[in-house]
């Protein structure tokens, strides 16, 4: 049996519209429309033109969806100037790797949740969680993508750059509820630290509570300056002059953006709005809004759960084709979605390694 | 005739060996650290400067401006634990001249190297005039050695420019080594006049932070794992 959903999650998860799939394996949209709500099913011929053109094999499409990974915070992007073709297209990527993940949790023994979910303030939370994550109350965290995973939190990076957003999350199903992060790719490491903090800062204090979007979100974003740069810490390091040079040196320390600190001192009132202003003047004057300089490029963050689990069902007896198999994906496909969660040298296999190189260069045809 | 680094010469051996011209490339590393220093001072006072005359409700006035700035670099060279001296100090009998006062600086001594701390005149060394400032600019250096580019006989004179925008908001370092100096822009002469990165461009990224740590991860043994492949 062919099912209808697997066909639209392998368009939106290529990016396509049901026209440009229609396009593509010489039939009209309607006839795309129909295979998707079920009315219609495909020859066998379609079918395997339209995992040819998908990268998925035609057994992904004979397998029933039978969760459907939530849209979680992603959805609040829905009002921004997203369009649901990209914004489904994230989606998929992660419900796609998610499926995988899933399965392959049941092997293990996964670090039990501890993040809180809570209804205090934004402050108190964010003190909360990192009690809860066992992280002492003011020094900075190291890396926070695997401090998260030990704390039974999972984090899919996907492999594609999703525009205007850099994470979201949500609560999902994997044995039992858990919170799941899902980062985009291309970022620099300060921004996917705050980006993390801040969903999890949704997933803490948003689970029961909701307010409105735009109250939730700068909640989440002072819940990640809250939890990155604890108040107590920030006021006995922050001293005056503040500077360019001594915000760069914090950022060294503390793994954040000079904009995130600089936006926290003046949240705690340490730098005036004058000094605040005159700051930013000079991060512009010097292009350092846009990219910061270089040589404080934080060590790259790579979530690691994902990845153990692969190299050690994977890894060591066994290739990347099976990893494909399971998930129902071409080769190159399933070494393009999990190539943000693997080392550069690849999987360890016996006979064969994921060549990134190709990956890069694999087209969507 | 190259001469090796250690070797021992004497006075007579290094000047005929011709001219030694400082370079930018060798000297900047060995002072790198009083230029963050410096930058840094500078990037606190210069809006400090500027705040003193928005208090009092006046535009600011050009030539107390870098008066201010150096005051307050000052102090905070002193704290750090340099020995700096206000150059008006140094030299009382220049300081009368008005015009003279705007590029007036501090100067002191790091890693071997005496520096002074200017206002850049448009990018550009200070005309010295007279006096101590003069003979600070005026090094014989040429005229003694040919040593290698990383020698560690030769400490030349040198001076920390520094410039404002037009909104008085700081703008960049440079760091030069004069040659020459009289009273006219004509014989000002530098070995270098080269703009320096910022001090936060300088600094070094410490990876050992986040290096090591990684996850556990526990497989379940057979008989207790649930079959999905």
């Amino acid at each position: 049996m062919i099912f209808g959903d697997r066909i639209r999650q392998a368009r939106e998860y290529c990016g396509l519209t049901q026209a440009e799939l229609a396009r593509k394996v010489g039939v009209n949209q309607s006839a795309i429309a129909h295979l998707e709500s079920g009315r219609n099913v495909p020859t066998p011929d379609l079918l395997a033109d339209i995992a040819e053109k998908t990268g998925f094999l035609a057994s992904f499409f004979e397998k029933e969806l039978t969760y459907e990974f939530p849209v979680g915070t992603l959805a609040f992007r829905a009002r921004s100037s997203l369009t649901a073709k990209e914004i489904n297209q994230a989606h998929q990527h992660a419900s796609v790797l998610f499926e995988h993940v899933q399965k392959m949790a049941e092997r293990f023994f996964i670090p039990d949740v501890k993040l809180p979910v809570t209804n205090e303030g934004f402050a108190k939370a964010a003190a909360i969680t990192r009690t809860a994550f066992g992280i002492s109350p003011n020094t900075p965290i190291g890396k926070l993508l695997i401090t998260s995973e030990k704390n039974g939190i999972f984090v899919l990076a996907l492999s594609i750059v999703l525009k205007k957003i850099d994470a979201f999350s949500t609560w999902a199903e994997i044995s039992t509820e858990r919170p799941v992060i899902v980062i985009s790719s291309g970022r620099p490491s300060d921004r996917i630290r705050f980006s993390v903090a801040h969903e999890l800062g949704h997933l803490v204090m948003h689970k029961t509570v909701i307010n409105r979007v735009a109250e939730m979100e700068r909640d989440a974003d002072k819940f990640a300056a809250a939890f990155l740069l604890p108040e107590k810490a920030m006021r006995y390091e922050v001293h005056s002059p503040v500077t360019l040079t001594s915000i760069a040196r914090l950022k060294l320390r503390w793994g954040v953006s000079m904009q995130a600190l600089i936006h926290r001192a003046y949240d705690l009132d340490i730098i005036t709005n004058r000094q605040y202003r005159y700051l930013f003047e000079q991060l512009s004057q010097r292009g350092w809004r846009v990219r910061e300089p270089s040589n404080l490029n934080l060590p790259e963050e790579k979530p690691r759960l994902v990845a153990k689990m692969i190299e050690q069902l994977y890894g060591n007896s066994d290739t990347i084709q099976s990893l494909a198999r399971d998930m129902g994906l071409s080769s190159a496909r399933a070494g393009e979605l999990i190539k943000e969660h693997i080392e550069k040298q690849g999987i360890p296999t016996r006979d064969y390694r994921v060549n990134l190189e190709q990956l890069q260069t694999y087209s969507h045809n | 005739m190259k001469i090796i680094k250690g070797e021992q010469l004497t006075l007579a051996q290094i000047i005929t060996k011709g001219c030694y011209t400082p370079s930018f490339e060798d000297i900047f590393p060995k002072v790198k650290p009083l230029i963050i220093m410096v930058n840094q001072y500078l990037e606190g006072a210069i809006p400090r400067a500027k705040e003193f005359f928005e208090t009092q409700g006046k535009s600011i006035d050009r030539y107390l401006f870098p008066h201010l700035v150096r005051f307050y670099v000052k102090i905070q060279l002193e704290t750090a634990g340099f020995s700096i001296q206000m150059d008006e100090e140094e030299e009382p009998e220049a300081s009368y001249e008005f015009e003279r006062l705007v590029n007036n600086g501090l100067s002191g001594s790091y890693n071997g190297f005496r520096f002074r701390i200017l206002k850049a005149d448009k990018g550009e060394l200070p005309i010295p005039f007279s006096g101590a400032k003069k003979r600070y600019y005026n090094q014989q250096l040429a005229l003694l050695l040919d040593l290698p580019p990383d020698s560690e006989l030769v400490r030349p004179n040198l001076i920390i420019l520094w410039e404002v925008n037009t909104k008085y908001d700081f703008h960049q370092l440079r760091l030069a080594c004069p040659k020459s100096g009289d009273k006219t822009r004509d014989s000002v002469e530098a070995y270098f006049n080269e703009p320096v990165p910022h001090a936060a461009e300088l600094l070094k990224a410490q990876e050992s932070r986040l290096a090591e740590e990684d996850l556990d991860l526990d497989i379940k043994e057979i008989g207790q794992e649930v079959e999905n492949r």
